[in-house]
């Protein structure tokens, strides 16, 4: 079973400004926001006095004398400084990370990792701490939804050490009953206050309503929280690796080809890749560039290019495979022997930022949500069920390629399980 | 004269630029360094003269007995050696380069 990690900083702003001030370890401290208005951090002791979040200063300036309770003005370059650090490190740790917020990470855990997921989280918080020098909690379990609230239950308990995983059973349950619907990730106010008069005031109710009954009243978004909730996982973690200008894949042939059919398969399987890894970045493309090029042992070598705009951005592998294998039919010259394909996505924009077309130019927009729901569908059962478990068609099966595949003499079993013989 | 074609080989180690040269020799982990101004040559207190010593401090490096750190006494961030009786936990991070000013 995946798991999802949330790396939560606790009292983040506060955490940073006790880096450099050994002396207020085990004090109250709060930080304001800016032109110090309102209370937007505080530290335990100062939660432990009773000092509420979002408060004006000046509600509580009698609170703070009374106390002597350290106050400081914000700092933002400092706490993106350290923000970015502590991104780095999980960045370093996991396959796969999702900068949430200043003081959140979502990530992903590699199959060594899933091996014992609580010492490796305890390991990673531990080296956080040790190396930016700020406490994090950790919740681990099968979806975002609920890793939200597994790192909450970590912060809340010292016991925990900082890391708790959560897995759906009767311990879960209990804690579902135990929250309030309005603190689930993804539950707004007005749908909080809604659901209190529709008595579903706790995650656990919330959880258990039919589907149909989620989606009427919360929309899709609301079917997903119920199923997350469920650790049925919806909302994948969206990497936030440096956002690429363009994704290329290329690959030379095992061996030189003059036929059209296995170089079709080859952009086939290019576009579907790339267009996946587009996807994963949250991206659509205008431009589709494909070429092929020839055998340095058949001179001339040649390598045309050809290339495809798109009217509107698009991320849909169909249509994209279609495009490809266009562009393919037109650079392509029966006779001469080709050695390696490559296809590029360039020209990106961010998917859900729809743009104006003129009328026929673009899809009607729910159209487009149906597509982009099937590649996202897609592309989750990629992920759980390996890679190409779902693909096109015309796309061969690894291992399956007809000649232009690579060579996979000395390949070892794609299986952890060795059998004896 | 004839020409002379230039040509880049794959093969050619790669050029490093002097900046990113320096900064991983001095900065090998960055996100566990800080950079401290100090040491005894702190300049005058109004700030009048700036201070003549920077200290790398690398919060991911082991901290060994008698090493040069910045450790934590009476609630300040002091200039120390690391000693047998120094709690880790005290030990806020070990001082990896020491950079003073000659002109």
């Amino acid at each position: 079973m995946p798991l999802i990690g949330l790396c939560d900083c606790n009292n983040f702003f506060v955490s940073c400004e006790r880096l450099f001030r050994p002396d207020l370890k085990d004090r109250p401290v709060i930080v304001l926001s800016s032109n110090d208005g309102c209370v937007i951090s505080r530290s335990n002791e100062a939660k432990a006095i009773g000092i509420p979040m979002g408060e004006p200063f000046f509600k509580v300036e009698g609170i703070v004398k009374a106390y002597k309770v350290h106050v400081f003005s914000t700092n933002f370059p400092l706490y993106e400084d350290i923000s970015k650090r502590v991104h780095a490190v999980i960045r370093a740790h996991a396959p796969e990370t999702e900068d949430y917020s200043v003081d959140e990470s979502f990530f992903s855990l590699d199959i060594a990792a899933l091996r014992s997921p609580e010492a490796y989280a305890r390991t990673l918080g531990e080296t956080i701490r040790r190396w930016v020098g700020v406490p994090v909690s950790i919740g681990l379990a099968p979806t975002k939804t609920l890793a939200k609230l597994a790192a909450e239950y970590a912060k809340k308990h010292a016991e925990t050490n900082g890391v708790h995983r959560l897995e759906p059973g009767a311990e879960l349950d209990a804690l579902l009953e135990r929250t309030p619907v309005g603190d689930v990730w993804g539950v707004g106010r007005r749908y909080a206050d809604f659901l209190n008069r529709c008595n579903t005031g706790n995650a656990r109710k919330l959880r258990d309503k039919p589907d149909d009954w989620l989606r009427r009243h919360l929309t899709i978004r609301g079917l997903q929280t119920g199923w997350e909730l469920r650790g049925v996982s919806c909302i994948p973690i969206r990497t936030t690796d440096p956002p690429q200008k363009s994704i290329q894949v290329s690959r030379s042939f095992g061996a030189p080809t003059t036929m059209i059919e296995p170089i079709r398969e080859a952009v086939t399987t290019f576009v579907s890749r790339g267009a996946e890894k587009m996807r994963a970045q949250g991206m659509r493309a205008r431009v589709l560039h494909v070429y092929i090029t020839t055998s340095r042992f058949h001179p001339p070598v040649t390598c045309p290019v050809g290339r495809m705009t798109f009217e509107a951005p698009a991320s849909y592998t169909p249509t994209l495979v279609t495009a490809a294998l266009d562009v393919l039919d037109e650079i392509f010259v029966r006779g001469e022997w080709y050695v390696k394909a490559g296809i590029g996505l360039s020209e990106f924009s961010e998917e859900g930022q729809r743009q104006l077309f003129l009328p026929g130019a673009s899809l009607d927009p729910q159209e487009d949500d149906r597509r982009t729901r099937y590649m996202e569908a897609v592309d989750r059962i990629n992920r759980v069920l390996g890679q190409d478990a779902i693909r096109p068609a015309a796309m061969p099966a690894r291992g399956k390629e007809s000649g232009w595949g690579p060579r996979r003499d000395h390949e070892s079993p794609e299986t952890t399980e060795h059998s004896l013989r | 004269m004839p020409t002379v074609r230039m040509t880049r080989s794959a093969a050619n180690p790669k050029v490093q630029d002097p900046l990113e040269n320096l900064t991983d020799i001095l900065v090998p982990s960055p996100q566990a360094t800080f950079l401290f101004r100090g040491g005894e040559d702190a300049g005058t207190p109004d700030g009048a003269r700036p201070p003549r010593h920077i200290l790398v401090v690398d919060r991911s490096h082991p901290v060994t007995q008698g090493a040069d750190a910045i450790l934590e006494r009476d609630g300040r961030l002091v200039r120390g050696t690391v000693s047998g009786d120094t709690e880790e936990a005290l030990v806020w991070g070990v001082i990896t380069w020491e950079l003073i000013r000659r002109s």
